[in-house]
This record gives structure tokens, C-alpha cells and sequence, in this order.
């Protein structure tokens, strides 16, 4: 560089003090890229005097901005272009500016040409704003989005899993645990609400009590679990015999109660007559050997005796299942008002 | 020269040969051309910029690209006086703005909407764009110009491109763009209106410049 030059640039550089009482970073560059202008805030920022660069090739002191990326971008303002932008999310750091703790100011900077001292002659004019605070706000908030959203996620994840959990435990709570049939609150539910709807439409219902005979003793001899084993069974042979829309249930300990909506007491006494045969037929293997039961079976419905409550009807049935156990165990008997005679 | 008016593309005030819009197709494309190029140094991924499509639309057809009444749009602006002055506006859609940032940085978005940083990126790649195709003009021309700082907006598509009372007057060239960065199809709008008076100058410019 001659010396004339270095005066103009001199010149210049004392026009250009004004940009150091502003807060942004604004440095120039002639059109050979060399620094004639850094401002104060430029020298804080980067940590540079500004006298150890004024005068200098811009690409000695940051190599990275001699990449085509930035070199292309500002040799077109130096021809006439449109200021140039710099976003901070593609180029963080125009100009590395260390912050406690090992981070970098995050930097959006804008390129502008301004008029040169000499007629058509054009300097890049640098403006960075630090954009730290506003980037990190950003990300938090993102960070904090991702956090909700993940969040949600779990909480409908747990809904969903508490819904599940929900009708499995309504289910639960309307069984009985050995076999898998409704248990006895659950059967007075339903028998109440038939017993209802026979009323109020004139159908009928029948009820089966089945009791298996001298269970105490399958017990005593092949211990309680063969007994559970034999009390499952025999709810499967129940279950087998029956149509859908009739209600099998373990009534008590080896008694179970099925509810035939409209179902006459003929029906339903040949319904019972295939469930007894059905488990007197059925072979129960023991660890020693192969054991048969048989079941006692009470039958009552509603046609032709009216009977005014549920309780009622049950004691129809539970008549009529007595008396079969009086008469020598494992047979049907149909409720009759005057029965056993 | 005189050209003979084949069909006239009456829009607005100003009519334009058929080979006055044919050169000013060529002049849009070399100018996005050097755009892309310039992306490209940029970008880890590769760029590819087309222009579908370059045409004069008249004011009342900016209705057509508003979308609904809620739909905001992301803009850059460039202003330019000169011999013809007017402002250079690049528009995306919403969801286009958000997948050419995705595209471009390999960040998926948290949001559905563009944030401050993201909004940063799309104002350096359409300050590209917008550089590179009225910059071109100038140069092929030979007419400079001097331009405005760079101006993000956003918001709704009339508010954006503000154009004034005697906004008929204007005439509006619309240069349709298309991005394939990643495999994936994003298309932005560039409008350039140009102030009543210096559309003729700029019909001129070109007429001089195929004589």
C-alpha cells in the first residue's frame, strides 16, 4: 500500500468513529478486503484492538471468510449488490466472539455497500447484531415444547393404559376367580334385572341350580387342588350346553346357577337333563387314577306359578334341587308346587 | 425496435410484447441461476432452483395467491431505485417456509410455525435470491440500482406487499420459483412491482438492449 492510500483511509476511519457509540458491531473493508473500520463494540467483542487490524487483509485474521460462501457474497457488494445477509442459524459466527463459559455470541450480520472516498468506489460495511439472548430464549422454548409434547405422550400413554386397566378390573369384579364364570354378586344382578324384564314383557325365565354330589368327599380324597381342577371343568361342560345369552355363574362353593331368559320350564329341564349327563359322561384325570362326578339339578321358571320376587323364584329352584338330592342325587327335578309326591 | 405486438398481455396500465417477456424471462433465469450457485456454496446439499414460470399479473389477481383470510405468509424485501424503481418481494406459504428452512439447516422444526432463528435462514436465502435476480437486471441492463435494506415480514399477503392508493397503476411481475433441496418440492413467489413510470423505462432498457 503507498502511502497516500493509508492517509485517505486515515481520513476515512475518523468519519467512521460514530459507529462506536453504537451497541452493534460494525467493521469495514475497502474493496482489496482490507480492515479500514472497527468499531468499539467490534473490539469487545472479539477481544482485537482495533490498531493490530486497521489497515490489514481481513482473511489474515478470520481464514474462514475466504471460503466462496462469504468471499463471493461480499465481493457483490463490492460491485454493486444488494446488501447481503448473514443469518445466524447457517453462519453462527461471522466473527468469533467468546463468552464466558467456552460459548460464542450468536451473530446475525448484514453486508451493505457504502460510497468510498474515491468517485464510484465501494466499502463493505459489516453490521453484526448479537442475537445470543434472543437464539437461546428461542431454543428453551423449543426445549420446552419438546418437553410438553413428550409429556403428553406419556400422560395418554397412562390414560389409555388406566382405561385398560379399568375394564379389566370391572371384568374382575364381576367374576369368580377360580372359574372364570360370573360370581354370585354378579348373578343377582342379572337375575334381579331378568326378572324384570319377564315381568314387565310377559316372558319367561328359567333357572337352573346345579349342585355337584358329594363334592366333600372329591375333596377329602384327592385334596382341594383335583377339586378346583374338577370345579373348572365342570363350569366348561356348563358353559358348552348353553346359548349365549344365558347366564352361567358359580353360585357358591360347588353350586352354580344358570339363567335362561325365555326359556320355559320344559326347555329348560331338558337343557339340565344334557348338562347332567354331560358331567356324569365327563372323565376328571387324577394324578392316581380317573374320577367321575355327577350333579344334582334343580330347575324352576316363572310361567305358571308367578312367583312375586327373585328370592322366590331361587327357592323354587333350590326346592326343587333338594329334592332331587332326596331322591338319590345326580337327576333333574322340575319345580312343582307340591313336589316330591 | 419496433416489435411488432403479437398478442398484447394488457394487465394494468402497461403492455408487454411477447419478446420483451421473453427477455426478461432470460434475464430472470440467469439471475436465479446465479442464485443457485450461490446457495450452492453455501449448503452441505445441493440446491436446484427452477422458474416454472415468469409473467405480468395485474393488481387485482394478487387475490389469487393470498390464500384464506387467516394464511400468513413469509416475505423478503427488497426495495431498488434507480432508472426503475419498484420492490422485490419473495412470498412462501406458511408450511413452504417451514420445509425449505427444515430442508436447508437438516432440522426437523419443533414447531409448526417458524421461530426467530428459523425465520433468520429464510431471510438469507430469499436476500440470495432476490439479490442475485434484481441484481441481473442491473447488470444486463447496465442500469444500477441502489437498494434498501432487506426486510423480513410476515404476515397477510396484502399487509406484506403494502402497495399503495395508486397500487392499479403498478405492474407486477411475478417469476413462480421452485426449490428441490433433499428431494423435497418447495415453491415461492418472487412479485416484483414496479412503481407506473419506470415500467416503461424498463421496457425500454430491454427494447434497447435487443437492438
Amino acid at each position: 500500500m503507498n502511502s497516500s492510500d493509508s492517509g485517505s483511509e486515515l481520513a476515512t476511519h475518523r468519519d467512521y468513529r460514530l459507529f462506536d457509540h453504537i451497541p452493534t458491531g460494525v467493521f469495514i473493508l475497502s474493496e482489496d478486503f482490507r480492515i479500514i473500520f472497527w468499531n468499539r463494540c467490534m473490539e469487545e467483542w472479539a477481544m482485537i484492538e482495533r490498531e493490530s487490524l486497521l489497515g490489514s487483509d481481513i482473511f489474515r485474521h478470520f481464514p474462514h471468510l475466504d471460503a466462496p460462501r462469504y468471499r463471493k457474497r461480499i465481493a457483490d457488494i463490492f460491485s454493486g449488490g444488494a446488501t447481503t445477509v448473514f443469518s445466524s442459524q447457517l453462519h453462527k459466527h461471522i466473527i468469533p466472539a467468546p463468552l464466558p463459559g467456552g460459548k460464542f455470541r450468536i451473530q446475525y450480520t448484514m453486508v451493505t455497500g457504502i460510497p468510498a472516498g474515491i468517485p464510484g468506489g465501494i466499502h463493505a460495511l459489516f453490521s453484526i447484531q448479537d442475537v445470543t439472548s434472543l437464539t437461546e430464549a428461542i431454543n428453551s422454548y423449543n426445549l420446552e415444547h419438546r418437553k410438553l409434547i413428550a409429556e403428553m405422550e406419556v400422560r395418554k400413554k397412562a390414560e389409555g393404559e388406566l382405561k385398560k386397566l379399568n375394564v379389566i378390573l370391572k371384568e374382575r369384579s364381576i367374576r369368580d376367580g377360580l372359574t372364570g364364570l360370573h360370581n354370585h354378586r354378579h348373578f343377582w344382578n342379572v337375575m334381579r334385572r331378568d326378572f324384570q324384564l319377564a315381568v314387565r314383557h310377559g316372558i319367561d325365565l328359567a333357572l337352573l341350580l346345579i349342585d355337584l354330589d358329594l363334592f366333600k368327599k372329591v375333596n377329602d380324597v384327592y385334596g382341594h387342588l383335583f377339586g378346583d381342577t374338577v370345579l373348572k371343568g365342570v363350569g366348561k361342560i356348563i358353559l358348552k350346553s348353553v346359548r349365549s345369552t344365558d347366564m352361567v355363574s358359580r353360585y357358591g362353593g360347588e353350586e352354580f346357577a344358570v339363567l335362561l331368559p325365555g326359556t320355559s320350564a320344559d326347555g329348560a329341564g331338558v337343557l339340565a337333563e344334557n348338562i347332567r349327563q354331560a358331567i356324569e359322561q365327563h372323565c376328571f384325570k387324577s394324578a392316581q387314577e380317573k374320577v367321575r362326578v355327577t350333579a344334582s339339578i334343580g330347575v324352576a321358571s316363572m310361567n305358571g306359578h308367578k312367583p312375586d320376587s327373585p328370592q322366590k323364584l331361587l327357592d323354587m329352584a333350590d326346592n326343587a334341587l333338594y329334592c332331587s338330592k332326596e331322591h338319590g342325587r345326580n337327576m333333574v327335578v322340575v319345580y312343582s308346587p307340591v313336589p316330591g309326591e | 425496435m419496433q416489435s411488432t405486438v403479437i398478442s398484447n398481455l394488457k394487465r394494468g396500465h402497461n403492455v408487454i410484447t411477447l419478446l420483451q417477456l421473453d427477455a426478461f424471462r432470460e434475464i430472470v433465469n440467469i439471475g436465479v441461476g446465479r442464485a443457485a450457485a450461490s446457495l450452492n456454496d453455501m449448503l452441505d446439499s445441493p440446491i436446484v432452483l427452477e422458474v416454472p414460470e415468469v409473467t405480468m399479473i395485474a393488481y387485482e389477481d394478487l387475490e389469487k395467491f393470498s390464500g384464506t383470510a387467516s394464511e400468513s405468509f413469509s416475505c423478503v424485501q427488497l426495495g431498488f431505485r434507480g432508472p426503475f424503481s419498484g420492490v422485490a418481494a419473495l412470498v412462501f406459504p406458511p408450511a413452504s417456509a417451514v420445509k425449505l428452512v427444515a430442508a436447508m439447516t437438516a432440522e426437523e422444526p419443533d414447531n409448526p410455525g417458524l421461530d426467530g432463528v428459523m425465520a433468520g435462514t429464510l431471510n438469507e436465502i430469499g436476500n440470495i435470491v432476490i439479490n442475485c435476480v434484481i441484481g441481473t437486471i442491473g447488470n444486463i441492463l447496465e442500469r444500477p440500482f441502489d437498494f434498501s435494506l432487506p426486510n423480513y415480514l410476515h404476515g397477510a399477503l396484502r399487509e406484506i406487499l403494502h402497495v399503495g392508493a395508486d397500487s392499479a397503476k403498478h405492474s407486477i411481475l411475478l417469476v413462480k420459483t421452485h426449490f428441490i433441496v433433499h428431494e423435497k418440492h418447495i415453491d415461492g413467489n418472487i412479485f416484483i412491482i414496479f412503481e407506473a413510470s419506470s415500467f416503461d423505462a424498463l421496457l425500454a432498457a430491454i427494447d434497447q438492449l435487443y437492438e
